[in-house]
């Protein structure tokens, strides 16, 4: 298992009281594989992906990637973020290249695996433009390359497509699809999108409302490239559909009953 | 050579009409100042010598290149290159003192909490104020001191709000590619903080010649502030109006390079 | 990149620590028979500049050079009757709008009266170290200066008071005029501009002698006739007459001098006064009718200001020292070469005496500009 979550659990305080976001969540993730977590608003699944990364400390439970605990941040688990975090002097070469600098990495090196990461997502040309000259959905793919370039055991994107227009949310989605068939990366992937959901993932795991764990994992088990307009498509669909609602409506009157 | 050209006609195209307001405005102030001046001296007012014609303020600041100053009996540029000299020393001074304790307060708690009513303390009163007292303690120096002074609280406060401000989705993302703090600090925090640096120092520089004119206005026998001083003292006036102008551009020059190095450095970087 | 800001860093670094240390040490080339003088110190801490080191030495009005005597600051290395015997040093300046009046004349003559009598009562009290009016004296200066007895009766040891106008104080006036033409703090044009046909001619007509002689004949008066403003510089010893003309215990302890002749003086706007050069501006401004100041700025700020005022009395001569630290190694002018003075102001007479003793000599004075 190349991500292994067992009985993870997370509480924030507010104030005197405190706030449950997760408990209870497992999971069980396999080497290169494309899994979708997807939850109504407020369900923990960003939560779940920060705690993967070690960004925050877990209040239960247990997280191993590749066999070991996780402790804290690490290279070997890079994140994409929605905002893209690009380091604004820095240029699309020098941005890639960060990880590798902190691991004093020579010049030479740096640059022949920037250079290669360039072109996996299709940026020849611009290696010395600043990230405010590029487009958003070129900015995600420098911020794929910059999570690529330390080897990373696993890729952990938090709803990486969310700040970009449909039609280049679509590009991506299919970029996504072959950079990831040429590096054979497991992902794990938030987004509160079905349709991104089913398009994308091997397997989709729906989350309850907060307190947030796993209510049902479907797998998706159609050959890709997938046809949105395909029957199987649309089934797959209306099954995520139909574990989502319910979560929406419990999550709903959550919110509408006092805490 | 021939870009240079190209660059500036451009520049002229683009400006051309904000150039030209400008200049319509300085002539009604001149022509206006002038028409004043002829009637004060048409008059039998005891003012008339304290209000010069432009025609003659600008016959004494060019007689500055001809003859040295005929209140110092030294030549201008010996006062400039000794206000020069004061003001970079003060910035030098400044600039190592407030970027070291802007970034403690910045990124530690307990600094701030240590700093922070040190400065509200201090930073409302005019670094002016200090004048009289400095100039007796930092026997010398107290010129100097008033620049620090003033220059090194828009440093301090600016530097540390960049340092504060950084985007905390750029701190994940240099620890999820395995940055430590050090680091993250290094490689995030500073580089982030530098055009904040710059703010600093822009508005430093214009506080830090204020305060050098009048320092050297009170307390020194060289420097355009003194011009002024010794030129009134012997009724000068048209040499005294020549000083005030003097500062002027020495203030705008400097300021102005402060912001040409601004915008080079925000575009190296790529942040502007 | 990392290695491009470093080295950007060092080579700033560089430059910045070259031009500092060219900023601290660079002196610029003395000229050999030099003395520099240092404008930027007011007269009462002139005292403590020297002392700290900061000036060699520094030439003012009394009472501040028997001050530092006194308390073994310094040693006087040449006093001003030295480098010019009998110069004039105060004088009474009157407004010429404030003459121009209907009642103009009679008050500034009735006060150049009281200003008479105060002064020889002055001379006469000094003339009898043991007499109560001597006792008197002192008291009133130390009351005017707030300095002790000692450094007032030795001030007053080195000044004469003096009302006259003579032909050696026309004569001087001339000559600080010249000065001031030779330094290009004024000019021929400026003299001819103000309708002076020459140095000269102006001093004639600056100086005006008839209302001291009329002053003579003034009688006193039971009633107030008019109120006057008075202008005076802080602490100057120099100027006691007026402080004197204004106290009772002067006179026969019900009313001063002023009171006697008919007078209302008060303190003008902004009086006491920390140098001539205010003090003239104040004229200006309407605020004083008649003051005391030091000769040079009258003349200066009348030239190139256009203050309308007029010189209508002396009040000394002399009075003022050029003091240098103790155990300097300082004991003749010639040792004062590459070494810094403190003057008051380029207006002020003290500049002017020194400026003289130094180019006698064959020194240049110039301002110190490191």
């Amino acid at each position: 298992m190349t991500i292994d979550i067992r009985g993870l659990g997370k509480v924030f305080p507010k104030g005197k009281k405190t706030i449950t976001a997760i408990d209870g969540f497992d999971l069980q993730i396999g080497e290169g594989e494309f899994v979708c977590l997807l939850g109504p608003s407020g369900c923990g699944k960003t939560t779940v992906l920060r705690l993967v990364a070690g960004l925050e400390a877990k209040s239960a439970g247990s997280i191993k990637v590749q066999g070991r605990e996780v402790v804290s941040s690490s290279p070997e688990r890079g994140m994409v973020f929605q905002e893209f975090a690009l380091f604004p002097w820095r240029t699309v070469r020098k941005n890639i290249e960060f990880g590798l600098e902190l691991r004093g990495i020579l010049e030479d090196r740096r640059k022949a695996v920037s250079s290669r990461l360039i072109d996996l997502v299709g940026l020849e040309g611009f290696e010395d433009a600043h990230p405010k000259e590029l487009s958003g959905g070129m900015k995600q793919r420098v911020g794929i390359a910059r999570a690529l370039a330390n080897e990373p055991a696993v890729l952990l994107m938090d709803e990486p497509f969310g700040a970009l227009d449909a039609q280049t949310r679509n590009l991506m989605q299919k970029e996504l699809l072959r950079i990831w068939s040429a590096t054979k990366k497991t992902i794990l992937f938030v987004t509160h999108s079905v349709d991104e959901a089913v398009f994308l993932a091997d397997r989709i795991v729906v989350m309850t409302a907060r307190p947030g764990k796993v209510r049902e994992i479907i797998p998706v088990g159609l050959p890709r490239p997938r046809d949105r307009t395909s029957k199987e498509f649309i089934a797959v669909r209306g099954k995520v559909l139909a574990e989502l609602d319910e979560e929406f409506e419990k999550a709903r009157a959550k919110e509408l009953s006092p805490d | 050579m021939v870009d240079i050209a190209k660059e500036l006609r451009r520049y002229l195209q683009d400006n051309g009409r904000n150039i030209l307001l400008g200049l319509l405005s300085v002539s009604v102030f001149l022509i206006g100042w002038h028409l004043y001046s002829y009637y004060l001296s048409s008059t039998d007012s005891a003012i008339k010598w304290y209000v010069p014609a432009p025609g003659v303020v600008a016959e004494a600041f060019m007689d500055w290149f001809d003859a040295p100053d005929p209140g110092t009996d030294v030549w201008v540029s010996v006062h400039v290159i000794a206000s020069l000299k004061k003001i970079f020393l003060g910035f030098v001074l400044a600039l190592s003192v407030a970027v070291p304790a802007g970034i403690l307060m910045g990124s530690s708690r307990m600094s701030n909490a240590l700093g922070r009513p040190l400065v509200e303390i201090f930073r409302p009163i005019p670094p002016l104020a200090w004048i009289p007292i400095f100039l007796v303690v930092f026997v010398g120096w107290g010129g100097i001191a008033i620049v620090f002074l003033g220059i090194f609280f828009p440093i301090l406060l600016n530097v540390q709000l960049g340092v504060r401000s950084v985007d905390p989705v750029l701190v994940d993302a240099a620890r999820t590619l395995g940055a430590n703090r050090r680091q993250i600090f290094l490689k995030v925090v500073l580089p982030f903080s530098v055009p904040y640096l710059m703010t600093g120092i822009k508005v430093g520089l214009g506080i830090g010649w204020m305060c050098i004119v009048a320092a050297e206005m009170l307390g020194s026998s060289t420097g355009v502030g003194s011009l002024i001083r010794i030129s009134a003292d012997l009724s000068l006036f048209p040499t005294m109006y020549a000083a005030m102008v003097l500062i002027g551009i020495l203030s705008v020059l400097t300021t102005g390079v402060a912001s040409l190095i601004e915008r080079r450095l925000s575009k190296w970087m790529g942040m502007r | 990149m990392d290695k491009k800001i470093l080295l950007a860093i060092v080579v700033a670094a560089i430059v910045v620590g070259a031009v500092v240390a060219v900023a601290v040490l660079y002196q610029p080339e003395s000229r050999t028979g030099t003395v520099y003088y240092d404008t930027s110190i007011t007269v009462p801490n002139m005292k403590a500049a020297l002392a700290t080191g900061q000036i060699d030495g520094f030439i003012s009005w009394e009472p501040f050079v028997s001050e530092a005597v006194m308390d073994d600051t310094g040693e006087v290395l040449m006093w001003s009757s030295e480098m010019m015997p009998n110069h004039p040093c105060c004088v009474v300046v009157a407004s010429t709008n404030f003459i121009g009046t209907e009642d103009g004349p009679d008050l500034t003559k009735r006060f150049l009266k009281a200003h008479m009598e105060a002064t020889e009562w002055m001379l006469s009290a000094e003339e009898d170290h043991s007499s109560t009016n001597y006792t008197l004296l002192v008291t009133l200066a130390q009351e005017f200066t707030l300095k002790n007895s000692s450094v007032v009766s030795s001030a007053m040891s080195h000044l004469k008071y003096k009302y006259e106008m003579d032909s050696s104080f026309t004569s001087a006036l001339e000559e600080f005029t010249q000065m001031y033409i030779d330094l290009n703090i004024t000019t021929n044009e400026t003299i001819e501009g103000m309708g002076y046909a020459s140095v000269t001619d102006f001093v004639d007509s600056y100086v005006n002698e008839s209302l001291l002689a009329e002053a003579a004949d003034v009688q006193p008066s039971d009633t107030i006739l008019g109120t006057v403003r008075l202008g005076y510089l802080v602490g100057d010893i120099h100027e006691l007459a007026q402080f004197v003309a204004n106290d009772p215990r002067a006179l026969d302890g019900e009313k001063s001098m002023f009171e006697k002749y008919g007078l209302d003086v008060v303190i003008a706007d902004g009086a006491p006064f920390s140098s001539g050069g205010a003090e003239m501006d104040s004229f200006v401004a309407g605020n004083v009718d008649i003051g005391y100041l030091g000769a040079p700025p009258a003349i200066v700020k009348h030239l190139n200001g256009g203050a309308k005022t007029t010189i209508v009395a002396q009040a000394n001569i002399e009075g003022s020292g050029l003091v240098v630290a103790k155990d300097s190694g300082i004991s003749s002018i010639d040792d004062l070469v590459n070494k810094t003075i403190s003057v008051p102001n380029t207006s002020s007479i003290q500049f002017l005496l020194l400026k003289i003793a130094l180019e006698e000599r064959g020194y240049d004075f110039a301002v110190k500009t490191s």
